[in-house]
């Protein structure tokens, strides 16, 4: 992927706006309007029923199962919302970084060290009050995520090591470490088969706010939306916009280039890092083997859903939410495998690029125009 | 003059792109054996001419045909392979020999029988550039030796050269218009771009100019008319042309010694001394790619380098361009696109990048600039390529400098644009700013300049002061000699 990045910044004249915003130029192309988003995520619903009726499985039931589970009582609400907390803070990280010209693949290493940091904070800190336990490992979290994309950051910044490439490796890294760690040191004495650690103290564990609206998602999103608002409307904001859009011009004007690269990539991290923080004080407690799924990888998907408009990120991080969370139920209810969450939850951006590309190709020119055109 | 049946023959051609009617009926014929030239400012509609001209693009009316044979109409395009052009920046692979070039771009294999056709070339226009060494080992007039050779080849009737000396030396000029008559006396019909007038008067037999897309003069050769009569038929006004009045300097500011840079193994500058006074303007001449660039962004700070920089007395040659700035050392890149603005950022944004929060009086500033519009809220790309630099010239001014650096501060834009941008580096170092601009045109530093240096292979061949002797420092574009101060 990064070779494409690289030809089709060097390689397309036509283009003097993209020729600025180098590195991740051809990840823009998932910067849909929001007819097409809508589109998408209709499309999307649509094959993957079609999908689990080719199957042989009763559509109606997991339709029923769906709703059910994403609005059938307070604690489903609540369910989803929990699963799009973490979503809101991967996408908004990977927003970041892409506005200072970067691309942080390493979500998924970031929010497991996070988790683990707040973990390992959690228990060792087990007989303060819960409130005290909490901030301090949400404050881990953060550090721990921050640490381990600064290491990527700064290997792009003072040594041109694509981010890519490193934070993908950090991702197996951390994944790995982590597997050897709950097997290891961190092995709770109660775990007989499967390693796993032990659980967080009840009083460190975070909630709902008020009925189905958990806190770690509020959290989440006033995160998300300070880290918009101060991308958007501060000075320094716009210093690290300026990168992003035109490092040399930024170089020019005597900004502190590679300080803010890194920097800017490490505050991505963090994000992602409290992510996992939370996920352990609000939904996990604890972390054995296969504790969260790609939720880093979900969260570029939603960032560059929403690359333009980074208001659709809580958005589609609820959408994408609500499905992650109905896997249980469709299949309890309808005894339909819930990797087809999964499925429903791709489709949109197999949907977003497909139209994408044939509106560059021509056929799909007039459609894209169509969802494209702004109502005035 | 009718070209006939066998010449170039464009009639009543029109295009527009979007709202922008960049050719309007156009007419115009170019017989074989003539060398036609074609004069107009940055978008007076001569690319897009050519564009049509070779076939890569249709016209919205009007036709274009070469010997009688169709090659533009609307909705109809069929390249003539008669036709060959040679673009102004040169398309040639750097790695590849010359004689690759040569068959990649005709679709051939370099063979004997190419290698004989190319040489055969060469001999009809006494060059004699090396074939089996790669293009990129070859200095630039010898790789457009090259291109040319490369458009010979392919045996055309029509060559159309796309401002042909732009990278040229002076001292290379002369001879290519030369070689240009020759082919022409060979029969060859010769359609030649140029907005440099001495060039036109040098070599054409007739001539057209173009403005806003129109053709407004004809001329029949030999004699054209005189360049002040050209020039404000191509910009429609006569261009009040800046000169610099002699001017007191003050105390030095900025200087140089044993400056030398070197990129990947190698030397890109090569011992420079500079000293530079308050209100003093010192242009940097010469062949491009010769260290003028290079230069200004060792000092700015954009490059490291080894020997000493000196402001006002101080060694800075350790300090990022952050801390160079804020002592009062500014750069102004002519690379707009790429080194200055950031077009989806309106014009407010780029003052508040680098001031931290856009001043108060910023409309009073961009009229005083004379930006246009003067209007903060407008975006970076919304503006035209001179009002983008004196964005830029004005940013950087307001931020009090006492040394500005300048590179290529005309490059691209229209005659009017380009005079007017002289005029406030003149204004500004009367004001006691200390100024040095790199430029490919020598004319220009030699209106503005108090000094000029040339440089050559990363030294600084030369520098003199006015009177200037311009024929000395063409001399220093090829040659080396020691320093004269």
């Amino acid at each position: 992927m990064s070779v494409d990045i690289e030809t089709q910044a060097s390689t397309d004249p036509a283009a003097e706006d993209s020729s600025a915003r180098r590195a991740p130029a051809v990840l823009a192309r998932f910067a849909a309007p929001i007819g097409l988003q809508v589109l998408a995520f209709v499309v999307a619903i649509a094959v993957s029923l079609l999908l689990v009726a080719a199957l042989g499985y009763d559509v109606g039931a997991v339709l029923a199962a769906v709703v059910d589970g994403a609005f059938g009582s307070a604690h489903a609400v609540s369910s989803s919302l929990t699963q799009a907390a973490p979503l809101v803070l991967t996408a908004t990280a990977v927003w970041l970084a892409y506005q200072v010209g970067l691309f942080n693949v390493g979500g998924d290493g970031q929010l497991q060290v996070g988790g683990l940091a707040a973990l390992v904070v959690a228990l060792a800190l087990g007989d303060l009050p819960g409130v005290l336990t909490i901030a301090v490992a949400v404050v881990a979290a953060v550090l721990g995520g921050a640490a381990w994309a600064a290491v990527a950051g700064l290997l792009r910044a003072y040594r041109g090591a694509n981010e890519v490439i490193s934070t993908i490796m950090l991702n197996f890294v951390a994944a790995t470490a982590i597997s050897l760690l709950i097997a290891g040191p961190l092995r709770s004495p109660s775990a007989k088969y499967t390693p796993r650690t032990d659980r967080v103290a009840a009083d460190a564990q975070l909630g709902d706010a008020v009925p189905g609206i958990p806190l770690t998602f509020l959290v989440a999103l006033a995160l998300g939306v300070v880290t918009v608002v101060a991308v958007r409307r501060t000075s320094i904001g716009l210093r690290l916009r300026t990168i992003g859009l035109n490092r040399e011009a930024a170089t020019h004007a005597g900004l502190r280039v590679q300080a803010m690269q890194w920097q800017a990539f490490a505050v991505s991290g963090g994000l992602a890092g409290l992510a996992g923080g939370l996920v352990i004080l609000g939904y996990r407690y604890y972390i054995a083997p296969g504790w969260v799924p790609a939720w880093g990888l979900l969260g570029i998907v939603i960032a560059f859903l929403a690359l333009e408009s980074p208001g659709l990120i809580p958005l589609w991080a609820v959408v994408l939410g609500i499905i992650g969370a109905a896997g249980p139920a469709i299949k309890g209810a309808a005894s339909v495998p819930d990797a087809i969450t999964t499925v429903m939850q791709g489709l949109p951006v197999v949907v977003v690029f497909l139209v994408g590309a044939l509106a560059r190709s021509g056929p799909g020119r007039r459609l894209h125009a169509a969802l494209s055109r702004k109502p005035e | 003059m009718s070209a006939g049946q066998d010449g170039l023959d464009v009639r009543g051609v029109s295009k527009a792109y979007g709202s922008t009617l960049a050719n309007q009926e156009i007419d115009l014929q170019v017989a074989p054996g003539t060398v036609h030239v074609l004069l107009g400012e940055n978008g007076a509609g001569k690319s897009t001419l050519v564009n049509l001209i070779n076939g890569r693009e249709a016209p919205d009316a009007g036709e274009i045909r070469f010997a009688g044979a169709l090659v533009a109409a609307p909705g109809h395009t069929r390249p003539n392979p008669a036709i060959a052009t040679v673009h102004q920046d040169l398309a040639l692979v750097p790695v590849m020999t010359g004689l690759e070039n040569i068959a990649l771009a005709l679709r051939r294999r370099p063979d004997r029988a190419l290698r004989r056709a190319a040489t055969e070339i060469q001999d009809r226009l006494g060059t004699g550039v090396d074939l089996d060494r790669p293009v990129e080992e070859l200095e630039l007039p010898q790789r457009q030796r090259i291109e040319l050779v490369k458009a010979l080849v392919a045996q055309p009737r029509l060559l159309v050269l796309d401002e042909p000396t732009t990278f040229l030396p002076p001292a290379e000029t002369g001879p290519f218009l030369e070689l240009v008559r020759r082919l022409a006396a060979d029969g060859l019909a010769v359609l030649m771009i140029t907005h440099r007038l001495d060039e036109a008067q040098a070599v054409a037999d007739s001539a057209t100019v173009l403005r806003h897309g129109r053709v407004v003069a004809r001329h029949a050769g030999p004699q054209l008319p005189s360049n002040a009569e050209l020039a404000a038929q191509i910009v429609g006004t006569a261009v009040p042309e800046p000169t610099r009045p002699r001017a007191e300097f003050g105390p030095e500011v900025l200087r140089l010694a044993h400056v030398s840079a070197v990129e990947s193994g190698r030397t890109v500058l090569d011992d420079v001394e500079l000293s530079l006074r308050a209100g003093e303007i010192l242009g940097l001449a010469g062949v491009d790619g010769n260290g003028q660039l290079e230069l200004l962004e060792v000092i700015a700070g954009l490059r490291r380098c080894s020997g000493r920089i000196e402001l006002h007395g101080e060694p800075v040659q350790h300090l990022p361009l952050r801390k160079r700035a804020g002592r009062g050392l500014h750069y102004v890149s002519g690379d707009r696109r790429r080194a200055g603005i950031v077009p989806t950022l309106t014009i407010a944004e780029h003052f508040e990048v680098v001031l931290g929060r856009a001043p108060r009086d910023l409309d009073a500033l961009l009229r005083a600039a004379d930006v246009r519009p003067p209007d903060p809220r407008v975006r970076a790309d919304g503006l035209s390529g001179g009002n983008q630099q004196k964005l830029m010239m004005a940013r950087a001014f307001q931020r009090s400098p006492a040394v500005l650096l300048v590179s290529y501060p005309t490059q691209g834009l229209d005659v009017l644009a380009a005079a007017q941008l002289r005029q406030v580096l003149i204004e500004r170092a009367d004001t006691g700013i200390a100024i040095v601009v790199a430029s490919g045109d020598l004319d220009e530093l030699l209106g503005i300049c108090d000094a000029v240096a040339v440089m050559n292979g990363g030294r600084v061949a030369g520098i003199q002061r006015r009177p200037f002797d311009r024929d000395e420092l063409s001399s220093w574009y090829t040659t080396r000699q020691e320093l004269v101060a």
